[in-house]
C-alpha cells in the first residue's frame, strides 16, 4: 500500500533541495527553472559554480568569503577549541539520536513516533555550525582552495572515510544483532530471506568500503602506474 | 583511529626575515602568491612545508634565490643571504 504521507513528505524534501540549488546557481528565470523549462536561457544568468569537489558543493562567493578575514571575525566565536569541541560532540549526539529513533529502539526515549520527527533536523544546525567552523573548506571546489588548504581537505577526506567506515560496520552490525525492524512489513523483502539479508549485508558494506578507495584509484589512471 | 604519518623531512626557513625585509605583509605577499593569506604564517612558523612551485614564486615576489628562504639545515649554520 502506498503511503500518501510519506510520498508528499519526500516530494516536499526533493522540490526543497532543488529550490535551493536553483537559487544557488541562477541569477534569474529561477522559477522556469525550477519546474524544469528547458530554456533559452542566457550563460549570463548562471554563477560561477563547481561541482568538482565538497559533499554539499559551495559557490565562489561563499568560498571567498568564508576564507577572507571578515569571516574569521564574524565566526571566529565558532572556531576556537572549545567551540569546535561543542560542534563535534552536537554532531555525535544529534545523530545518535537520529538513528535511535530512526530505528525506533525498543526501550526507546520517546522522542519519536515517526521516522521524520523535528529533532532529526537537529543536524542540519549542527552540520551548518561545523561548515561555518572550518569555513567551507570541506565544501569547496579545487579551484578556490591554495595547496595547503587542498592538502587539509585530502587529509579531513581521508579521515572522514575511515569515520565513515567505522560508523557504517557498527550500524549494520548493531541493525543485524538486535534484528532490527521498522515496521514487520519491511521484515519481508518480497522473495528475499531476512536472514540471507543480514548475512549478506555485511559484507556487501564491507566490500564497498574497502574496494571504493581503490576503485577511484585505477579510475585516475594516470595517478598509479 | 588512524597511523602516525610518515615522518616528513624538516624544511627550515626564513620567510619572516626576508618578507619583513622586503616591507612586505603577510596579507601583501598572500596575495602575490595566490595563496590564503594564513598560509604565509603557516610557512614562517614552519607548520607547513611549501611546494617546489610556491617556494620558486615566493622567492620570484621577494626577489631572491630559494635557497636564501628554504634549506634543509637550519639557517644558522649556513653562509649570510645573499639578499
Amino acid at each position: 500500500m502506498v503511503s500518501w504521507q510519506g510520498f508528499l513528505i519526500t516530494l516536499a524534501i526533493m522540490s526543497a533541495i532543488r529550490g535551493v540549488w536553483i537559487w544557488r546557481k541562477y541569477d534569474d528565470h529561477r522559477i522556469l527553472r525550477f519546474v524544469g523549462w528547458p530554456g533559452p536561457f542566457e550563460k549570463s544568468g548562471q554563477k560561477e559554480y563547481f561541482w568538482t569537489s565538497g559533499t554539499s558543493g559551495a559557490s565562489r562567493a561563499e568560498v571567498e568569503h568564508a576564507l577572507s578575514p571578515a569571516y574569521a571575525e564574524k565566526y571566529g566565536w565558532l572556531m576556537t577549541v572549545r567551540a569546535r569541541r561543542i560542534i563535534i560532540s552536537a554532531n555525535l549526539v544529534a545523530w545518535a539520536l537520529v538513528i535511535y529513533g530512526g530505528f525506533d529502539l525498543p526501550g526507546g526515549l520517546g522522542l519519536s513516533n515517526s521516522h521524520l520527527s523535528w529533532w532529526s533536523f537537529i543536524p542540519l544546525i549542527t552540520w551548518w555550525a561545523a561548515r561555518a567552523s572550518a569555513r567551507v573548506i570541506a565544501d569547496a571546489p579545487d579551484e578556490l582552495l591554495d595547496e595547503r588548504l587542498l592538502t587539509l581537505r585530502n587529509a579531513a577526506y581521508h579521515e572522514a572515510y575511515r569515520f565513515l567506515g567505522a560508523i557504517v560496520s557498527f550500524i549494520v552490525i548493531v541493525a543485524i544483532a538486535m534484528d532490527i525492524s521498522i515496521t514487520e512489513n519491511t521484515r519481508d523483502f518480497g522473495n528475499a530471506d531476512w536472514t540471507s539479508m543480514a548475512v549478506t549485508l555485511p559484507f556487501v558494506a564491507i566490500w564497498a568500503l574497502s574496494s571504493l578507495p581503490s576503485l577511484v584509484l585505477i579510475a585516475k589512471q594516470s595517478l598509479v602506474e | 583511529m588512524g597511523r602516525r604519518p610518515k615522518e616528513e623531512t624538516p624544511v627550515f626557513n626564513r620567510l619572516e626575515e626576508v618578507r619583513e625585509a622586503r616591507g612586505l605583509s603577510r596579507t601583501e605577499l598572500a596575495y602575490g602568491a595566490d595563496v590564503h593569506y594564513q598560509t604565509i604564517g603557516y610557512i614562517e612558523r614552519g607548520e607547513y612545508s611549501p611546494s617546489l612551485s610556491l617556494a620558486l614564486t615566493l622567492a620570484e615576489i621577494l626577489r631572491t634565490d630559494v635557497h636564501d628562504i628554504f634549506s634543509l639545515e637550519p639557517f644558522s649554520k649556513k653562509k649570510a643571504p645573499t639578499w
